[in-house]
């Protein structure tokens, strides 16, 4: 079944800054919104803006045509990936699977991973930031939910690592929607199946790669390599 | 899910509390019931809201963990507080029979 998440009239100002002044993006079951942005755009800001936790001076979330004001408030909508490490580090590995994941095979499927597996009696403080991210984001994946938010998924990630991220996202596009941002835009170019630029308070859909360059995203002749 | 928030936030509380209680009962020449009452109003208020309030400044970042599962923060704050109420009533119960 297909899942249509819209947002929409987005404002926010932070003191005289306005920050965002009139954002408007959508996504649908399968897509992966790869959302690019310069530094202090308010990419992250938007993301929680869409998830709940922050609340804007004027915004309008919906979820298959029904208002959703805050969204992480009702189960099973909307999961986020914050840009810092998130799980508890008190418990051991094993335990947050069993706390977090409510499906029973789910659970199972998790502690059977190939790369979480052998961590399971691990604290995530004993694991690298590589196998951390790639388990934070796999948990949020097993959640039952209908849209993904990701704030810098490749961020501080050796290649391999990246990779399987990037595997892991494509993986499950089948049953959710993803809005994805980071400053890797290698990564994000290659994932998502759309991309949106948030620049000067709006996000602008972007039809052709060399429209980051004419708006100042890329310096001039970076886009090569993708050609 | 909940009880690891409880159990997270609540461990500060509850030794504040029986530090403040000490106090209170070397205070009182030595009282039991200094201890106790002084006990369970900390656990309710000041030591409450201190555990909320250490919580908060060391481990704000783990609250996307129970966002992520549709908690806010108000909700698991509210059914911690709400958690901590059978204990009261327990210890009211015993007090009733021990005749303290």
């Amino acid at each position: 079944m297909k899942h249509l998440l819209e947002v929409d009239s987005v404002q926010m100002s932070y003191g005289t800054k306005e920050l965002l002044t009139d954002v408007y993006l959508k996504c649908e079951t399968g897509d992966i919104t790869g959302l690019l942005g310069r530094n202090g755009s308010g990419k992250s800001t938007l993301l929680k803006i869409i998830f709940g936790t922050v609340t804007a001076a004027n915004s309008n979330i919906r979820i298959n045509g029904k208002p959703c004001p805050y969204p992480y408030k009702q189960k099973d909508q909307i999961a986020y990936l914050p840009q810092h490490r998130f799980l508890p580090a008190d418990i051991r590995i094993r335990k947050i699977i069993d706390i977090f994941i409510g499906a029973k095979d789910a659970k199972q499927s998790i502690k059977e991973h190939e790369r979480i597996g052998p961590h399971l009696n691990k604290y995530v403080n004993q694991l690298s930031g590589g196998e951390l991210r790639y388990l934070e984001i796999l948990l949020l994946l097993n959640l039952d939910v209908k849209f993904v938010l990701m704030d810098e998924p490749f961020s501080g990630m050796e290649p391999l690592y990246r990779e399987r991220i990037a595997e892991l996202i494509k993986a499950y596009r089948h049953t959710k929607g993803f809005i994805i941002t980071d400053h890797d835009y290698h990564n994000i170019i290659s994932t998502s199946t759309q991309i949106m630029l948030l620049t000067n308070g709006v996000c602008k859909h972007i039809q052709s790669l060399d429209q980051l360059e004419q708006l100042n995203y890329l310096p001039p002749g970076t886009l090569a390599e993708f050609y | 899910m909940l009880l690891h928030y409880f159990r997270s936030t609540q461990r500060f509380n509850i030794l504040f509390s029986v530090v403040t209680g000490v106090f209170a009962y070397v205070g009182a020449e030595r009282s039991i019931l200094a201890f106790l009452n002084t006990f369970w109003c900390s656990l309710f208020t000041g030591g409450f809201l201190l555990s909320l309030f250490f919580y908060e400044l060391r481990y704000k970042r783990q609250y996307y963990f129970y966002y992520n599962k549709g908690y806010s923060k108000l909700r698991l704050i509210t059914l911690t507080y709400l958690m901590l109420l059978p204990l009261l009533a327990v210890y009211m119960i015993a007090k009733k029979i021990i005749g303290l």
